[in-house]
């Protein structure tokens, strides 16, 4: 079942239109992939599906309901969730302080107790470091705490932007086998945002961005064929 | 030595009221208000009008004038942010800092048209006593004072460690947008920073109107203008921050201004904010946010 099915989004700031009819979805539990190199408009589509930037025109459904125009508090709360590009350290907090304000639209204290858990058992660098600032993790660990924080919210879809910016290749394969696995152990849809060609590795499905549209969409077995040839195309070979 | 070295504690309790202010409402907002004085001002007016002529039929105890300003000024804070600040949201910074000091100005000459110029009387809720210990004399107004100042500053603390609330305002101030991101109801962090910064700017202006003895239009204004050096040399967007460099502007005050004199320190103090903006802009505790 369809999760959450963007139509013909346009937006863009102020008079700038950057998205020319945008049109994606993510289905319940799966890992849809968004490509696209800087400036195509991957990061302009997650600000607008969230609420952060108003669509000038089209719409965004959550379940088939209509969400258009939301602000980011309530999709958290209706359990979209979205780990913000450089990962979005909140770096004057401490690792348990960034993970109980990922937890603040839940008001159910049991189960932020078992997200905390859970979220411990998962990455337990992030239980031994917990009294520590943010800002003083390594960039694999902020990876973690990002995801980590994400799903202290208890989220069906994660909006993952540009896990990789910024990380080494090595740490950029572990950040995608940590979203990998949390979308198998965890069942969370993730719509994950990239220019790194690796991510198709995850995905179910994918989008290629350009100039604000969509010039191409694949499923399945053909991801694969899609990857070999963005590698070889304008995304470059890096990798 | 140490009469002036708690004279300088007196000033810079209060100073660090109003850089506290300042600093919540800009590490959030990235607004530098310079309403903050004023605002403070307007409720210890009202505080201290209410003491000389009745409200309702009762007159205030002094001590009362105090807790009058700083319920006013919250109310104003709220009543500011919903207005004026709200709608400016997202606006260039210039726009919102010119509204600050059209609030401050506004306050400032409504006080004027109400109380007019001549200095309102702020008589010390705990009388004019004073204590001789090694040789200094300190007044029980100052250490007062002093105990008032810590005991606003650790509630702020106790909030801002220990409440839910208090930690979505410090996601807030570290990083709006990621804070929104995550759930966090940033305007109603907002609406609330504006809240406590009029509360703390009533607090200020009852501690720096006892140590005066007198309350005028733009006195708070004034102040406020050291307390954002305070701010600016700790750090504009770090509560620490705030009242470390609040406290080395009290300090200097007490001890240059009495020492030497009062123009020697205020030219003291701006050459290190001075020094500090070249050489640190951050400020001693601020984020590198601050300096971008």
């Amino acid at each position: 079942m369809t999760l959450l099915e963007v139509r013909d989004l346009c937006s863009g700031y102020g008079s700038l239109q950057v998205l020319f009819g945008v049109s994606l979805e993510v289905g319940e539990g799966e890992v849809v992939a968004l490509m696209g190199s800087n400036g195509a408009g991957k990061t302009t589509t997650l600000r607008t599906v969230t609420g952060l930037l108003r669509a000038m025109s089209g719409t965004v459904h959550l379940d088939g309901r209509p969400v258009t125009g939301t602000t980011p508090e309530r999709l958290v709360s209706a359990g979209v969730v979205m780990v913000p590009e450089g990962r979005g350290m909140l770096r004057d907090l401490t690792v348990a302080e960034n993970l109980a304000v990922g937890a603040y639209s839940v008001t159910d204290k049991l189960q932020v107790g078992a997200s905390l858990d859970r979220v411990y058992a998962t990455f337990p660098i992030l239980h031994e470091r917990r009294e520590q600032k943010a800002g003083t993790l390594s960039g694999g660990q902020q990876q973690m705490l990002a995801l980590g924080r994400a799903l202290m919210a208890s989220p069906r879809l994660m909006l993952v932007d540009e896990a990789s910016l910024g990380l080494s290749p090595v740490m950029t394969e572990r950040a995608f086998s940590l979203i990998a696995e949390v979308n198998r152990t965890l069942g969370v849809a993730v719509l994950i945002v990239e220019q790194n060609v690796l991510a198709l590795d995850l995905a179910d499905r994918a989008y290629v961005l350009e100039k604000g549209q969509v010039v191409a969409s694949a499923e399945g077995d053909a991801v694969r064929t899609m990857q070999g040839r963005l590698r070889t195309a304008y995304l470059g070979t890096a990798v | 030595m140490l009469s002036a070295l708690v004279l300088g504690l007196a000033y810079a309790s209060a100073y660090s009221m109003l850089a506290l202010a300042v600093v919540l409402i800009y590490s959030g907002t990235r607004v530098l208000s310079l309403a903050v004085g004023e605002i403070g001002a307007f409720g210890l007016y009202a505080g201290l009008w209410s003491h000389d002529n009745g409200l309702l039929g009762v007159r205030p105890p002094v001590f009362a004038a105090a807790l009058v300003a700083m319920l006013i000024g919250g109310v104003l804070g709220l009543v500011v942010e919903r207005l004026v600040m709200r709608p400016l949201l997202g606006r260039p910074a210039l726009d919102s800092l010119v509204a600050t000091l059209a609030v401050a100005l506004f306050l400032a000459l409504l006080e004027l048209k109400l109380y007019g110029l001549d200095p309102f009387p702020a008589p010390s809720p705990v009388g004019d006593g004073s204590v001789e210990i090694g040789g200094a004399t300190l007044t029980v107004t100052e250490m007062t004072l002093l105990g008032l100042a810590a005991v606003v500053a650790l509630g702020l603390w106790l909030f801002l460690t220990r409440t839910s609330f208090g930690l979505a305002t410090r996601a807030t101030t570290s990083d709006p947008t990621v804070a929104r991101l995550l759930g966090v109801p940033v305007n109603r962090v907002y609406v609330f920073s504006w809240g406590v910064a009029g509360l703390l700017s009533g607090a200020a202006a009852a501690l720096l109107a006892n140590l005066t003895g007198s309350l005028t239009p733009f006195s708070l204004t004034s102040a406020l203008l050291s307390a954002l050096a305070g701010a600016v040399i700790g750090g504009l967007d770090s509560l620490g921050g705030a009242v470390v460099g609040s406290l080395a502007v009290g300090l200097v005050n007490g001890i240059v201004g009495s020492r030497v004199d009062p123009t020697t320190s205020a030219g003291v103090i701006f050459v290190a904010v001075l020094v500090v903006l070249v050489v640190r802009p951050r400020g001693l505790l601020g984020s590198a946010r601050v300096a971008a």
